[in-house]
């Protein structure tokens, strides 16, 4: 399984943005990443800002799109997100059958409050967590990713490493593709468009 | 009269030369935006420079007069893993080539914006080259 995992994902970002034909024969040709069979989405549970949580095993009936960041992160992290506020503009009053969920892997620096502020910039909807230092490693391992803080020397403080891919849940709460970095916010809106009613 | 007005014209001048305003006609550098970010926080910045010279140009030093400092990052991604470290090599641009700095890419780290900078503000950034002057220009800030 993790295996199936890495493979997939190395080969996602050895095509980059190219389009890549789903393999599913329900889905027509998409511009993510498409996972053929689709397995179930990794546990994911983490207090909001407010103290309820954010369980993703709750969200079936919603499709979800994850991305794990961090709010010091000023090129990638908010290059996706405006990129979602796009789609999410985009896709109008269908929008509304998808979360919008952004994960920061630097609690040492991210309250809950502060990834709930970022993410708000973008679009009042957006969802911020953060991950507690408890829960990052148990979180990183279920989803496959390597969390790493990384020490510069610069006048920002340190760097997180972080998935570079958007993660497309879909209603039935399984993990069905991967948008990678720098997908356009048009094509983004599109493949969603196939997974919400 | 006019000879007063030559002498005030040189002194004015003498006080600029190490620092050229860039006009849009003849500027080498295109497209500058920054995202928009809070007081205090860090933005990123793009552009690009074209070197329409006939020799090599190297861009020596960034600043900000509207933040604590300015470095150039580039963000990777390897194995799907997005890291984003310092560029320490000072940009060489070869006559008719351009550096490009843009998402997910090479970029210009703009730490502790001494304001908050919403869409439609600009944020004034300085760059060094190796001809001997300085580029003064402002970034369009675009909604975050």
């Amino acid at each position: 399984m993790m295996s199936l995992w890495r493979a997939i994902r190395i080969l996602s970002f050895a095509v980059g943005s190219t389009v890549l034909a789903a393999c599913s024969e329900k889905l027509p040709p998409l511009h993510g990443v498409v996972f053929d069979p689709a397995d179930a989405a990794p546990p994911l549970r983490i207090a909001r800002v407010n103290g309820t949580p954010f369980d993703l095993a709750a969200e079936k009936g919603h499709v979800v799109l994850l991305y794990f960041g961090y709010t010091h992160c000023p090129d990638i992290c908010p290059a996706t997100l405006s990129d979602w506020a796009k789609a999410k503009r985009t896709l109008g009053k269908r929008a509304e059958q998808v979360r919008f969920v952004f994960v920061s892997v630097d609690p040492e620096r991210d309250t809950p409050a502060v990834s709930a502020a970022y993410t708000t910039q973008f679009d009042s909807t957006f969802i911020g967590l953060t991950a507690t230092v408890a829960d990052l490693a148990t979180l990183a391992g279920n989803w496959h990713f390597a969390v790493m803080k990384e020490e510069t020397g610069t006048a920002n403080g340190y760097g997180m490493s972080h998935p570079a891919q958007s993660y497309v849940i879909d209603r039935e709460g399984r993990v069905q593709m991967l948008f990678p970095p720098a997908t356009r916010a048009d094509d983004i809106a599109s493949d969603l468009r196939h997974f919400i009613k | 009269m006019k000879k007063l007005l030559v002498i005030a014209a040189l002194f004015i001048g003498a006080g600029t030369v190490s620092c050229v305003r860039v006009d849009r006609e003849a500027s080498p550098v295109r497209g500058a935006w920054a995202r928009a970010a809070d007081s205090a926080a860090t933005t990123a910045a793009y552009f690009t420079y074209v070197n329409r010279d006939t020799i090599t140009v190297e861009i020596t030093s960034w600043s900000s007069p509207d933040a604590a400092s300015v470095e150039l990052h580039q963000t990777m991604v390897m194995d799907g893993m997005a890291h984003m470290l310092p560029t320490t090599a000072l940009p060489v641009i070869e006559p008719g080539d351009s550096l490009v700095l843009t998402p997910g890419a090479q970029h210009l780290m703009v730490i502790g914006l001494k304001r908050r900078v919403a869409a439609g503000d600009s944020v004034t950034l300085v760059i060094a080259t190796s001809r001997g002057r300085s580029l003064r220009f402002g970034a369009q800030v675009r909604a975050p």
